[in-house]
């Protein structure tokens, strides 16, 4: 009996296939012709067939299994039909086998008809980036194109993510630019994603690889692509529709703060709270690299623009031994892959001006960006012209470069970003704050038919100061670079990472006197202080993990290896980690994860002179997690994740004696634990058959936890500091007729707790008065957090560009919520800083 | 370093963006209760079996107020007792890093204290020096309460770890004892009001008046001939109200070599009075610390008369 293998695309099930399989080669295409009728309705999306290849490698059967539109079917079916492939083979013989195929129509934006036949926006039209070519049959632009697209090449580029980057539709149903859409880093299927939030799982996708023996029917072999994932959990943040979300100011990075398991941060100013884990315990990637600041000052805004973001990866926790040296969560921005067209931005905003064009380059693309705030200027007109109280004034301006070719064989990348804030004292126009940013990443990537290559490596200075006339300074300068190497191969990945950085930071008080004995004792009070530190880390790690799996069954364990040095201090840590997923039906997967986390100290306790500590090592925290995934096809996802973390270790005060005779100020002696369920649920719909509304599309995140500290011996466990029991975020975007669209985003948290002190004590040598707590900590809590923002967009498209605008009302209903607790001047009393008022803001953008 | 440093500095600068301000009395206000208004050692800093002189300066309205003081000593090997400043590590967020070192020093008893030292002001031998380093320090604390033994009401201060007692008020000096040269306080010679040094009973109508402290210049000992040296001043009143309660006063030398002193004065608001006999009498108090410990508190009286 012929054997009949059906490679379902944007799965991940590797078992199904047969021992010595080779799956059929494309060697022969025609061009796929955009049907006359259908461009000029201006029809687009993605077509899918099912392809009958013979022993002969010629296309027996084409099957439409979707189709926006018959004619772009009837187009593709005809094109495909005239395909010539080198067969599939099982241990060499040639097999029949079936394959599904996506052949993308993607029309130029017209703007004189951007509507469909029933005046609404037919799926593809939303997408902001249509493909450039005149010609719709560019879609499938050459034979290798469509052999990825078809995830075809050998049994392991099948197993691989070869495939999925091509898959370009989201949840929506919305297909996009295939190459921008390709996520063969994210752990995301791209056909299973839920635009504008995608929910991956480690192996969700992995599935089942389902044999199908009917009558008289050749056997069918369900074979999914596979890949290994990042995480238990990842939450995929694409950039088309997160940035009309309302309340985060077209700031992609600000949705992740609304993912389940992150506690609200005061202000929004942009720390992660993540699952009860320290803000410092979740970092940044850029492509896998950390960059200590991510955000402008305040986190008014992200230092990128998300011309060149293709998604952001939010992994809470149990993530691949790929992410290490660090105990909380990951957060990874994903580059986008430019394509070979002009295109230009320029947006206005409250804040500041933004400009960004690319363009072809020789062989290459390069694109540019540019920002500068003028907030400083508004605050400076407010408060001279108006009288308003305003004594800073921030003021940031932060660039981007971009360049991108073949090489070979590959894609080479090469970014270089960088940023400068100041906050500056409108009193004497003086810069008491200002940091500065820079980094260089490049980036190259290979496929081969056995799996993927991709090595990077970045470096660039950080540079942090904040200093008072004469009396304060304090900063740091940082120069980091770092390097990564990974490799994937089907079920296989592996890769090394590291990091060479010179450290230098400074705390000096001068203008109080004293004489230099006390000035490098942090214990001394008085005289002025001078404390340097001067460190060079170095750090290396390799990695692996390997996909197993038994049916429907898949299991990852997976290794991380970390060494670690600067001076004074070697640490060595191994991290076992493992993710396992049951595929309970095509619609349910149960998903969980068991794993080590490590973390190194932050490097001013690796200074024996302040800690009076050799001993200083990791911080360890162990994450386990277990949850549900449905899905409906591309309706709506939902998920729910229980987990539990637990951490020790952690770096606390001490007051114990060291053997120098000083008192040991540091030490790895405090204990954490987090656990709570997180539930999330998206949809995405159209309406045709509904006046004014063409889609509507949202979300619920919800998470119910409880976070807990103990820092010694002598206290008792208590809620962590950013405990919050509850916290709800729900999104709502409504896409209207008429180029309008509106959103509205409610959130609710607990509020955090705080430790109101009993008493005080005077200080007789400073005037001050230092709180006394009591022995039970965070015994109450302030006024729970909610607030309602709406936000309105208006698309006009003109000829050869387009411009929108926004209306972004954030708490509309004004309720000042409490974000900070504050106290007298003996602690007698205290109050808490409200939040922000209704505060309207207002954008433009014009593209082109 | 970085996180913690950029996590602090951006919770302190958007804490002063949103201009937070709670409606709290001001600290130098002088209303119904009571109020430690300064510590002072004379001298501050002295060598073993040198006499100090410490003084609680409190605001107590009421004169019930019963004060006892106690002493602790740092000395490394010696059991942890007694002293609260042990119990004052969990400053957290509370405390900005600049200023948590304050009371993070190692405090283990060697002494718990002379219960016999009572009253606002005592004269206090320094002890021995119990490491050959040629410094240390010698923390002292004012118990004040109105029961009849501040000691024992205030027992939950003392206790490990403390808790503080409802009604008791607590201070702590630190008196240097060193080997080498010390340092003495600051004299504030007069408070300038409207740049006039004010006596005893300086009379004055309702208004608004600048008001300053006019220095010994020879007793700012730390004053080198470099750097500038900032002083903290504080204010506290009874008569009105003050624009500013504390604010730095930046001294240094001058071109010509002089001592020269400069300082935002603060307004002083006198209210109309409300005595049927159209006068009242009410105390300006100006505080000023150095940075080794040196403290000195001037006190004037003002009678304020009702405008014609």
């Amino acid at each position: 009996m012929p054997v009949l293998i059906a490679l379902l695309l944007m799965g991940a099930d590797a078992s199904g296939i047969p021992e010595g399989f080779t799956p059929p080669k494309l060697i022969e295409t025609v061009p796929v012709q955009y049907p006359a009728q259908a461009r000029k309705r201006r029809i687009s999306g993605m077509v899918r067939l099912h392809v009958l290849i013979d022993e002969k490698g010629k296309v027996v059967e084409v099957t439409v299994v979707k189709s926006p539109d018959p004619d772009l079917a009837r187009a593709a079916s005809e094109a495909v039909s005239k395909f010539t492939f080198e067969p599939a083979r099982i241990k060499g013989r040639p097999v029949r086998v079936k394959i599904p195929m996506d052949i993308p129509f993607i029309l130029r934006q017209n703007p004189r008809s951007t509507k469909g036949p029933e005046g609404r926006a037919p799926p593809g039209q939303d997408s902001p980036s249509s493909d450039a070519s005149p010609s719709g049959a560019q879609a499938v632009r050459d034979a290798t194109t469509v052999q990825k697209a078809a995830g075809l090449s050998d049994k392991n580029s099948i197993k691989s993510d070869s495939y999925a980057g091509n898959s370009s539709a989201d949840a929506s149903g919305t297909p996009s630019e295939s190459g921008d859409t390709a996520s063969s880093d994210t752990g995301t299927s791209a056909s299973d994603s839920t635009s504008p939030f995608d929910a991956t799982t480690a192996s969700s996708d992995t599935k089942n690889s389902e044999e199908q023996t009917s009558d008289g029917q050749p056997e069918e072999i369900v074979v999914r692509s596979s890949r290994v994932k990042q995480g238990t959990t990842t939450y995929t943040i694409t950039m088309d529709d997160a940035l009309r979300l309302p309340g985060i100011q077209g700031d992609p990075l600000k949705a992740v703060q609304a993912m389940p398991g992150v506690a609200r941060s005061p202000f929004g100013i942009g720390m992660l709270v993540v699952r009860g884990s320290s803000p410092r315990d979740t970092r940044y990637y850029i492509e896998g690299h950390n960059v200590p600041l991510i955000y402008h000052f305040l986190a008014l805004t992200l230092f990128l623009n998300d011309n060149f973001l293709k998604s952001i990866d939010f992994l809470p926790g149990n993530f691949s031994p790929e992410f290490g040296r660090l105990s909380g969560g990951v957060v990874n921005v994903r580059l986008k892959r430019l394509k070979r067209r002009k295109h230009g931005e320029a947006s206005a905003d409250l804040w500041g001006v933004m400009g960004f064009w690319q363009q072809p380059v020789g062989s290459g693309v390069m694109a540019i960006a540019l920002r500068r705030s003028y907030v400083d200027t508004l605050l400076r007109g407010l408060r001279s012209w108006v009288g308003l109280p305003i004594d800073m004034a921030p003021f940031y301006y932060d660039g981007q470069i971009m360049y991108e070719r073949p090489l070979v064989g590959g894609l080479l990348t090469f970014m270089g970003f960088g940023s400068y804030d100041s906050l500056q004292l409108l009193s004497d126009g003086s810069e008491p704050y200002r940091t500065a940013f820079g980094k260089a990443l490049a980036l190259w990537k290979r496929t081969w038919d056995w799996g993927t290559v991709t090595a990077s490596a970045a470096s660039g200075p950080v540079s942090m100061r904040l200093e008072q006339e004469d009396q304060l300074s304090y900063g740091f300068d940082v120069w980091q670079n770092t390097m990564r190497l990974d490799v994937r191969a089907g079920a296989f990945h592996a890769g090394f990472d590291g990091e060479i950085s010179s450290i230098s930071g400074w705390f000096r008080l001068s203008g109080r006197g004293g004489d230099t004995d006390s000035e490098s004792d942090p214990t001394d009070p008085f005289g002025n202080k001078d404390f340097t530190l001067d460190s060079l880390v170095t750090a290396a790690a390799i990695h692996g993990e390997y996909e197993m799996r038994w049916g429907r069954l898949s299991l990852v364990p997976g290794l991380r290896a970390d060494l670690y040095h600067t001076e004074g201090y070697t640490l060595i840590n191994l991290d076992p980690r493992l993710r396992t997923s049951w595929r309970l039906s095509q619609k349910w997967d149960l998903e969980g994860g068991v794993g080590l986390y490590t973390q190194e100290p932050e490097i001013q306790f690796m200074q024996e002179w302040l800690t009076h500590n050799q001993d200083i090592g990791w911080e360890h925290s162990l994450h386990t997690s277990a949850g549900i995934k449905g899905r409906w096809g591309r309706r709506a996802i939902l998920r729910s994740t229980l987990f539990y973390k637990y951490i020790w270790d952690i770096i606390t005060l001490s007051d114990a004696q060291a053997d120098d005779g000083h008192r040991e100020l540091f030490k790895n002696q405090g204990l954490g634990r987090a656990y709570g369920i997180e539930i999330m649920g998206k949809f995405a719909l159209f309406h045709p058959n509904v006046p004014l509304v063409t889609k509507t599309s949202g979300w619920v995140s919800y998470t119910l936890m409880r976070a807990e500290r103990k820092e010694d011996d002598k206290t008792d466990w208590h809620v962590y500091a950013y405990d919050q029991t509850h916290i709800l975020t729900v999104f709502f975007t409504a896409d209207l007729v008429g180029g309008w669209s509106l959103g509205l985003r409610f959130r609710y948290t607990t509020g955090n707790p705080f430790s109101p002190p009993e008493g005080s004590i005077y200080s007789g040598d400073t005037g001050t008065y230092v709180p006394v707590y009591g022995t039970e900590r965070f015994t109450r809590r302030m006024d729970p957090f909610h607030q309602l923002d709406i936000r309105v967009d208006r698309t006009w498209t003109f000829e050869t560009w387009k411009l929108s605008a926004y209306l972004d009302i954030q708490n509309t209903y004004n309720h000042r919520s409490s974000e900070l607790v504050i106290y007298n001047f003996d602690y007698s009393r205290y109050d808490t800083v409200k939040g922000m008022p209704l505060f309207p803001s207002v954008g433009v953008k014009g593209v082109w | 370093m970085k996180n913690i440093a950029l996590r602090n500095i951006l919770i302190s600068l958007v804490f002063f963006a949103y201009s937070c301000s709670a409606d709290f009395d001001p600290p130098g206000k002088l209303g119904d209760e009571p109020r430690i208004m300064a510590m002072v050692a004379s001298p501050p800093e002295g060598q073993t079996g040198e006499h100090v002189t410490l003084t609680l300066h409190l605001y107590d309205p009421s004169g019930a107020l019963k004060t006892r003081w106690l002493r602790c000593i740092p000395f490394p090997g010696q059991p942890v007792t007694l002293c609260p400043s042990t119990y004052m590590d969990f400053l957290g967020m509370q405390t900005p890093p600049p200023c948590s070192p304050d009371m993070l020093a190692p405090c283990v008893v060697r002494d718990s204290g002379d219960a016999s030292d009572s009253g606002r002001s005592v004269d206090t031998e320094l002890p021995p020096v119990p490491e050959d380093n040629g410094r240390y320090t010698v923390y002292y604390y004012a118990l004040s309460t109105a029961a009849s033994d501040p000691v024992a009401a205030c027992t939950g201060f003392l206790s490990s770890p403390p808790v503080p007692d409802p009604g008791c008020m607590v201070g702590v000096k630190r008196v240097i004892v060193t080997d080498g040269p010390s340092n003495y306080n600051p004299v504030i010679w007069s408070i300038l009001i409207d740049s006039v040094p004010s006596g005893d009973s300086s009379r004055l109508l309702p208004g608004r008046y600048s008001v300053s402290p006019a220095l010994l210049a020879g007793s700012l000992d730390e004053l080198g001939p470099k750097e500038p040296v900032f002083y903290p001043v504080e204010w506290f009143t009874d008569c009105g109200k003050m624009s500013s309660y504390r604010q730095d006063m930046k001294c240094y030398y001058n071109d010509s070599g002089a001592v020269q002193c400069d300082f935002d004065a603060p307004k002083l608001e006198i209210p109309e009075t409300d005595d049927a006999s159209g006068e009242r009498t009410c105390r300006l108090d100006a505080v000023m610390w150095d940075n080794l410990g040196g403290v000195d508190i001037k006190e004037v009286l003002i009678r304020v008369v009702a405008r014609k």
